[in-house]
């Protein structure tokens, strides 16, 4: 009975989750419109059939513009967690699984990352830097090591003392087999729930940052950085930033629910049988 | 499930079985503990309590009988205590909600059923943590949490398989003198035969959702007249015996999941198996009391 | 008497745990000696926190000592990493409580049975499969399981498995750590008579941890009762259960129920009181005196040396001398 019940969401996430590769990666499929076409016939007009979300100060189609700034959008919450994977997930296995002093040296660096709020962080570098999508994501991958970090670290903590672990140290096996064949398999549900997540908070820094013109710059097109130019229009054309902003919270929410699909979907006790 | 148990009142009932029987199922519905959306009670259900059955009881007035009536004991001590609160606090609390004593009157009562579980220096018991205490102290004070309100049935659900040799023991003894001092009946759920021998009268041996026999305890462990309860017995080391070759049963219980089959349910581990075993045997009585759920009971030879 | 492969000296393990600032030292293990034989069943008995699975980890090498020496056939243990190590790891085996958490639940039970194969370069690559088989069917497993997650097993068929994984390697040592205690009771006969068989068909010996008197009474030959961290009492399995001498035996064996109505209810019980000290401030002298009811002075201070009261029997207790 679970089953069928669990079906729904599913079936809508991953639409969902089709929707926003399509268009990331083919945008002229969903949308008859180019992003940057402007139409001076059309400037700020209603939302209508032929556009659900309206047009923008130019007269473009604020809906191609949305579909049009997935792609920066999804490479800005990838990057940054799979960057921030590369560093945090081995450094985890590490402190994890020996302890002692390495464990020691790595907890008190990721807590002292922690420890500082996101948002100055990335106001701070982004200021000192420069803003670009490279910046973003290396200062987003910095931000959520820690947060990868401490997860695996605790769930290789539990995992080492566990029979197989054990069992594979007693039978000869290699470290570093034991730590990527016995036990990142097993973080892997933990860290299904935790990098959408981390991915949601990815897509409302960029909007945050694009927002207060330190992420990404237009003419590169970001929801963030529609989100800047929108807010000037809220009294001639409230649809416009209500459109943008709606989909950037959107995302995130689906971001973050997914998540608990995602770790119950990869439970082996559940799928594996 | 499909399953009669009678316990009378001040008897030490033992219920036997591995996990999987529905041991543990049949001693929360005693108590209707089990969710009432996924528990589905047959029509002809009756579980009756001290008279009144309380399968036709609307939830509230059931409240009543759990505590008081019938009282519980469970597997892990240690999580069967609220880590939050003192000892003392929670033998309060349970005493409160069943009786309306003063506070001086409660804690007289508390501590004279803690002294019956001999724990010693009781005064200071309570003031601690459950964590302070061992498992074996802890489940003595569930015990005591049991008795506070003279309960007339103690349901042991695997009271002592947490515990060490030493510390089931003592809570076995401590369990039997209540019994029989306060005429409490207890119905023991347990899957030791040890634990069975040292505490029962009466003895129930579950398999696959079925009582299977039901005898006095010297009757069933001299001659058990079930080929599962003779196999069970076979299984069961002694620690006052040398090495002895074991005879294991073969095979695993079966998972019950759909509509309880027709045939009898040891039929597959069974050695004595025949063709009529596809038809569920009736629970017949032998005689000095033992019941079987077997088409040749009193027939096989079974005894050691 | 058979040659000996497992020579402890004097062991000693400590656990430091640092809590606030303040650091706690546990003695989990106090100066153990004992010798493990050739192909015999060598139990150790005792309540939980009396150091039983310490030992055992410390037998083969997985738990650093504090002090002492370990020798497995003349030679000492090594450190995890160096080239004995992995040497070692072919004799010395271990199999644990739970057998659900023993075996990765992202591996096949094929996978899981090859990797020691594989580890140790025990066959070539096309006859790891048929290996594989074989282990499975030595320990009365269908050939088909190979390919199924551990979530497809109950609780007694994992425990063959992982044992079919400790084989693989044809060790000469296997520590079986409580592995029946999760197990029902016709499960844990399976168990038994299986390692009684494959123990007649190979040169094993077997270290048993259990804190089930009859099932520990039914497979040792040997026996060591151990009580926080100490040797009580070691000797012949028959004798210490039919003549134990040291008080704490005595009240382990008194507590055990006897699965027979009629004798149990004729024993005179004498519970223990009291409850095992905390380990962190151990009692002085002989540990076991806050609960042992024919204290003296003596015991207070001394803690008593392991003596030998008959040929298979040895006791650490101050009154051995007055018997």
């Amino acid at each position: 009975m679970t089953i069928k019940l669990m079906k729904l969401p599913i079936i809508i996430f991953s639409t969902l989750g089709l929707l926003t590769l399509i268009s990331a990666i083919f945008p002229q499929f969903l949308t008859p419109y180019h992003p940057d076409e402007i139409d001076v016939t059309a400037l700020l007009q209603k939302p209508s059939w032929s556009h659900p979300f309206g047009c923008d100060e130019l007269g473009t189609d604020v809906l191609a513009r949305i579909i049009y700034g997935t792609r920066l959008e999804l490479m800005v919450c990838l990057g940054s967690v799979a960057l921030a994977s590369i560093f945090g997930i081995p450094c985890g296995l590490v402190a994890g699984y020996f302890g002692g002093k390495i464990d020691w040296i790595l907890t008190v660096i990721a807590d002292s990352i922690l420890s500082f709020p996101i948002i100055l962080f990335a106001v701070l570098i982004v200021a000192s830097l420069g803003a670009s999508v490279l910046t973003l994501v290396g200062v987003l991958a910095f931000a959520f090591i820690p947060r990868i970090f401490r997860l695996i670290r605790g769930q290789t903590q539990i995992i080492s003392s566990l029979g197989y672990v054990r069992s594979a140290e007693a039978m000869g096996v290699k470290t570093v087999k034991i730590l990527f064949l016995h036990i990142l398999p097993n973080t892997i549900g933990p860290l299904m729930v935790i990098v959408p997540q981390l991915m949601a908070i990815a897509v409302l820094i960029e909007a945050g940052l694009s927002f207060i013109g330190l992420g990404i710059q237009p003419p590169q097109i970001s929801w963030g950085s529609l989100l800047l130019v929108s807010k000037n229009y809220y009294v001639a054309a409230p649809w416009y930033p209500l459109a943008v902003g709606g989909v950037t919270t959107l995302a995130a929410a689906v971001l973050v629910f997914s998540g608990d699909l995602a770790g119950a979907a990869v439970n082996p006790l559940r799928r594996l049988k | 499930m499909h399953a009669s148990l009678n316990v009378k009142a001040g008897q030490r009932n033992g219920l036997i079985g591995e996990s999987g029987s529905g041991k543990s199922v049949m001693a929360r519905s005693i108590l209707k503990l089990d969710d009432h959306r996924t528990t589905i009670y047959g029509t002809n259900s009756c579980i009756e309590l001290d008279g009144t059955d309380i399968l036709k009881l609307p939830e509230k007035s059931i409240g009543k009988f759990r505590g008081e009536t019938v009282s519980m004991v469970f597997q892990n001590p240690m999580h069967s205590l609220n880590p939050s609160f003192t000892v003392g606090a929670q033998l309060r609390r349970v005493l409160m909600a069943h009786r309306n004593y003063s506070r001086s009157d409660s804690k007289i009562k508390i501590l004279s059923a803690l002294k019956s579980v001999d724990l010693p220096g009781v005064e200071e018991l309570i003031q601690r943590y459950p964590h302070e205490l061992s498992g074996g102290q802890c489940q003595r004070v569930m015990v005591a949490m049991a008795i506070l309100c003279e309960p007339k049935l103690i349901v042991a659900d695997e009271p002592t398989s947490a515990l060490d040799v030493t510390a089931q023991d003592k809570v076995l003894q401590i369990l039997k003198k209540l019994s029989v001092e306060n005429k409490i009946a207890v119905l023991m759920i347990t899957h030791d035969m040890g634990v069975v021998a040292q505490f029962c009268e009466i003895v129930n041996v579950m398999y696959g959702g079925r009582i299977i026999e039901t005898a006095d305890v010297k009757t069933l462990f001299t001659k058990p007249a079930h080929p599962y309860t003779a196999a069970l017995l076979a299984a069961t080391p002694d620690p006052s015996k040398p090495k002895k070759v074991f005879n294991s049963i073969p095979g695993l219980q079966e998972s019950r999941t759909g509509k309880m089959s027709s045939s009898c349910a040891f039929i597959k581990r069974c050695k004595f198996a025949q063709p009529i075993c596809s038809h569920a045997p009736e629970f017949r009585t032998l005689n000095d009391g033992q019941s079987v759920a077997c088409h040749f009971a009193g027939e096989l030879s079974l005894s050691k | 008497m058979s040659e000996i492969i497992l020579d402890i000296k004097k062991i000693s393990v400590i656990f430091n745990k640092m809590f606030f600032g303040r650091s706690q030292t546990i003695k989990a293990i106090d100066n153990v000696s004992l010798q493990i034989f050739n192909s015999e069943t060598f139990g150790i008995v005792g309540e939980s926190g009396s150091g039983k699975s310490t030992l055992g980890n410390a037998m083969i090498g997985l738990q650093t000592l504090s002090s002492g020496e370990i020798f497995y056939k003349e030679i000492a243990l090594p450190l995890s990493g160096t080239k004995d190590w992995m040497r070692l790891r072919r004799q010395l085996q271990i199999i644990f409580q739970d057998p659900f958490t023993s075996l990765n639940p992202r591996r096949t039970i094929g996978q899981s049975l090859a990797e020691p194969i594989i580890t140790h370069n025990l066959c070539s690559k096309n006859d790891v499969t048929s290996k594989v088989l074989s282990l499975l069917d030595q320990v009365g497993l269908n050939s088909n399981m190979a390919e199924r997650y551990p979530n497809a097993f109950s609780g007694g068929q994992l425990q063959r498995i992982c044992i079919a994984r400790a084989l693989a390697v044809q060790p000469q040592l296997i520590i079986c750590d409580e592995i029946t205690s999760a197990l029902d009771v016709s499960t844990q006969a399976q168990i038994i008579s299986l390692l009684k068989d494959l123990k007649l068909n190979q040169d094993l010996s077997l270290v048993f941890i259990s804190h089930d008197l009859g099932l520990v009474r039914n497979i040792a030959d040997r026996i060591l009762v151990m009580y926080l961290g100490r040797i009580v009492e070691i000797g012949s399995s028959d004798i210490i259960f039919s003549d134990p001498k040291h008080p704490y035996t005595q009240a382990l064996i008194n507590a055990a129920p006897i699965p027979e109505p009629s004798r149990e209810a004729a024993r005179i019980k004498t519970p223990l009181f009291g409850e095992i000290p905390d380990p962190q401030n151990p009692p002085s002298g002989c540990f076991f005196r806050t609960r042992c009811n024919q204290v003296h002075d003596r015991c207070l201070i001394e803690t008593p040396a392991l003596k030998q009261v008959k040929k298979n029997q040895f006791v650490s207790c101050h009154h051995t001398e007055v018997h």
